[in-house]
């Protein structure tokens, strides 16, 4: 169990930090795409397969393919390399204060609820249903600001 | 909430959403349209009238109803009615103009949504309903400055939604749930360990819904993007999303959070003063007016601050109450007035101002009116709410508190009154005219908001009863 | 094919929180390049996400609702930041954050 946790954390960190620093945007991509990937991983391994499968549906297979499309438009050239040691230092310093609060909470944990499907269905009926309606408008609102964007985008005018 | 206002919200977002379509079906004109638009906005002011007493409550675990939310819901609503019209009259020449109008009504039923939320899920979606459209409202014009202003915008909100969802968890590995009063009750019998959590969820709450109220560390996006956006846009965005925010604050802090120990109180004195001081001495230098305006919203984010960090006080909630209040009418006002002269006189600076008055003396007044409620002269509302603000701060204990914002208000008078002398007192010195005389009906619509400002100066009744009978439902 | 841990404590789940958020920051302050300053967000959002999760195997199903809301509104936030990367790109050719500098101070 310690290894197998400790190689997914590690392939969590790697895409991640590949992700930002990688030049050549089809990696960055394809970083992207795997870390999203073993995050639902993580999900399954917690007892939610009705999570990761959402999590690989909407970010692995929708958000993943919106990147694509972003880059295959702005163009997959290098760019240029800039440090930034504020940046890494700020990083380093969360990163050693997140280690420390994750030993500090993480070692004392109660044993694990075992959620059923027929669980979160219920309480999603009961108590949450209702949000969905904000959610949608929240999409129509998207999708008709974008329309508005291209419409204006075609004529090249001011 | 009950059935009735949620279907008052639900027909705002369905006019929003289906009018541009009937538009198009139809081949209306705009000033059809528009009849359409205040025809929807209409029918659901006078569900949310209707829903005062009756209606069923719905989902009292996410929603709540008090006479708070019922009645900033009022001024949120007819504040959005004059921003559309404004809109509309200022943005005639852009194609596709139903849809950004429908745009903005879903945005505007998101930031009546977040008035209702007493749960921290509710909250988060109704905050993403209200600033995910209006990313695309800021690019009403598509310029380099727009979007830049929009790209700025944009990576603040979401660096807020992150920082939302880590404070979210930590309170959620404290409380267990996620309604106010559970995570009240949790945090009253939680040990020392839960108080360290809580610290650190605390904190990175704060920095989301400090993003926004634009309070002072992460205040530096709002004057770059309150000036690039068009300006009725920045009314809607400096003067309504941020006090329709304040409101859910409230409740988060003075009911999950239990403010009213004297814990957290220094911290956000600091804070306050901070803002107040950032945005008051940044506005003296500047001469474009609506960047003025920019910085001042700034400052009247630090005078709401000063509310929280006199939570100890029973008149505290009253005072952010009347602020929010009044700041919607007032900052919304102003930002419209700015609106009007850019797009009918071109004016944009203080010395193109000058002689103002002798051009247009009803635009004039209309905006001096808003000018001294914003900068707190009597017998506007701003000054009630400055009043009780900072008596507020000294039944809390602190008068050094109260000292300084009364020094920033007179910081503030400086520059407010040195526009209204500008358009007063000099000479106009070739002021165009504007093009055609449209002008008249916004000006009569932002003129009943200076209008509603001073009456909530002088009938000070209904805010202050609304207030107190939600103050008796908290904890205190 | 059980692969849930039911006796692990929580401390993998909660490092994972705390360095996905940390490497998300870090791509936020070093401003590579627009497009990576939205993965940058995604990044954090996904390890705030973690750790909903992680919670909700303690103290019920709300969590788990919470994440999947959080999931779908930041695929929404992502989706509004990508069209204003594609109209930039297109339109005058800017994918730096240091060229878009047009606002006065």
């Amino acid at each position: 169990m310690l290894l197998y946790f400790s190689i997914l954390y590690l392939i969590i960190i790697a895409t991640a930090i590949a992700a930002i620093e990688l030049t050549n945007l089809i990696w960055v991509l394809v970083a992207f795409a795997v870390l999203l990937t073993e995050i639902a991983l993580f999900y399954f391994s917690l007892g939610f397969p009705l999570l990761g499968a959402f999590q690989l549906a909407i970010y692995a297979g929708g958000v993943a393919i919106l990147v694509l499309f972003a880059i295959l438009t702005i163009g997959e050239r290098e760019e240029e390399k800039r440090e930034s040691k504020l940046a890494a230092g700020v990083a380093i310093a969360l990163f050693i204060t997140g280690v420390i609060a994750s030993i500090w909470t993480g070692l004392t944990t109660k044993p694990y609820l075992q959620i059923s499907l027929e669980e979160i269905g219920r309480v999603f009926v009961d108590k949450y249903a209702i949000l969905i309606i904000p959610l949608a408008f929240t999409a129509a609102g998207i999708v008709f600001g974008a329309y508005y964007i291209l419409s204006k985008k075609l004529n090249r005018e001011e | 909430m009950n059935c009735v206002i949620f279907s008052g919200l639900l027909f705002l977002s369905f006019g929003g959403l289906l009018v541009p379509i009937i538009g198009n079906l139809f081949k209306l004109s705009k000033e059809w349209i528009l009849n359409l638009y205040m025809l929807v906005f209409l029918i659901a002011g006078l569900l949310f009238v209707y829903g005062f007493g009756n209606g069923h409550p719905l989902f009292p675990n996410l929603f709540t109803t008090d006479t708070v939310s019922l009645l900033m819901t009022l001024f949120v609503w007819f504040t959005g009615a004059v921003v559309l019209l404004t809109i509309y009259n200022t943005l005639k020449d852009v194609e596709n103009l139903p849809e950004i109008l429908g745009v903005f009504t879903i945005s505007l039923s998101g930031a009546i949504m977040t008035l209702y939320a007493n749960n921290f899920v509710s909250l988060l979606v109704a905050l993403e309903l209200m600033t995910i459209p209006s990313y695309y409202l800021i690019l009403a014009r598509l310029n380099i400055i727009t979007l830049e202003s929009a790209t700025k915008y944009f990576f603040n909100g979401a660096l807020a939604t992150g920082f939302y969802l880590l404070g979210l968890m930590v309170i959620y590995s404290i409380a267990g749930s996620f309604e106010f009063s559970a995570v009240n009750k949790a945090l009253a019998s939680a040990d020392h360990l839960g108080l360290i959590y809580f610290a650190f969820g605390f904190i990175a709450l704060l920095a989301a819904l400090g993003f926004k109220l634009s309070i002072a560390p992460f205040h530096f996006y709002a004057p770059d993007v309150y000036t690039g956006a068009p300006a009725s846009v920045a009314a809607y965005l400096a003067g309504i999303a941020k006090s329709a925010a304040a409101i859910p604050i409230i409740r988060v802090f003075f009911e999950a959070f239990q403010f009213q120990k004297e814990d957290w109180a220094i911290l956000l004195a600091i804070l306050a003063v901070v803002t107040m001081t950032v945005g008051n001495l940044l506005a003296l230098a500047q001469q474009n007016v609506a960047r003025i305006l920019a910085y001042s919203s700034v400052a009247h984010a630090g005078y709401l601050l000063v509310g929280f960090a006199a939570a100890a006080s029973g008149l505290a909630v009253t005072g952010i109450v009347y602020q929010a209040a009044a700041y919607v009418l007032m900052k919304a006002g102003a930002f419209l007035i700015v609106t009007l002269l850019i797009y009918y006189y071109g004016i944009k600076t203080r010395e193109q101002l000058r002689g103002f008055a002798k051009v247009n003396p009803f635009m004039a007044l209309v905006f001096t009116i808003l000018l001294l409620s914003l900068a707190g002269v009597p017998p506007t509302a701003g000054f009630i709410a400055k009043v009780y603000l900072f008596q507020a701060a000294v039944d809390a204990g602190m008068a050094w508190l109260a000292f300084i914002g009364l020094l920033n208000s007179a910081f503030a008078v400086a520059y407010y009154l040195w526009i209204i002398k500008e358009m007063y007192l000099e000479e106009p010195s070739n002021i165009s005219k504007p093009a055609d005389t449209s002008f008249v009906i916004p000006t009569a619509a932002v003129g009943l908001l200076a209008a509603l400002t001073i009456l909530f100066g002088i009938w000070v009744t209904p805010i202050v009863k609304a207030s107190l009978a939600f103050t008796q439902l908290l904890p205190f | 094919m059980n692969f849930q841990f039911s006796h692990e404590p929580m401390f993998w789940f909660l490092l994972v929180t705390f360095s996905l958020v940390a490497i998300g920051i870090y791509g936020l302050l070093a401003r590579k390049s627009i497009l990576k300053m939205i993965i940058s967000v995604e990044i954090v959002v996904n390890g705030a996400n973690v750790g909903l999760a992680a919670f909700a195997t303690q103290h019920g199903a709300d969590g788990v609702i919470i994440a999947f809301f959080a999931i779908a509104l930041a695929a929404l936030e992502v989706a509004v930041g990508l069209t204003l990367l594609i109209v930039l790109a297109r339109k005058y050719g800017i994918t730096f954050p240091e060229k878009l500098n047009n606002l006065k101070w």
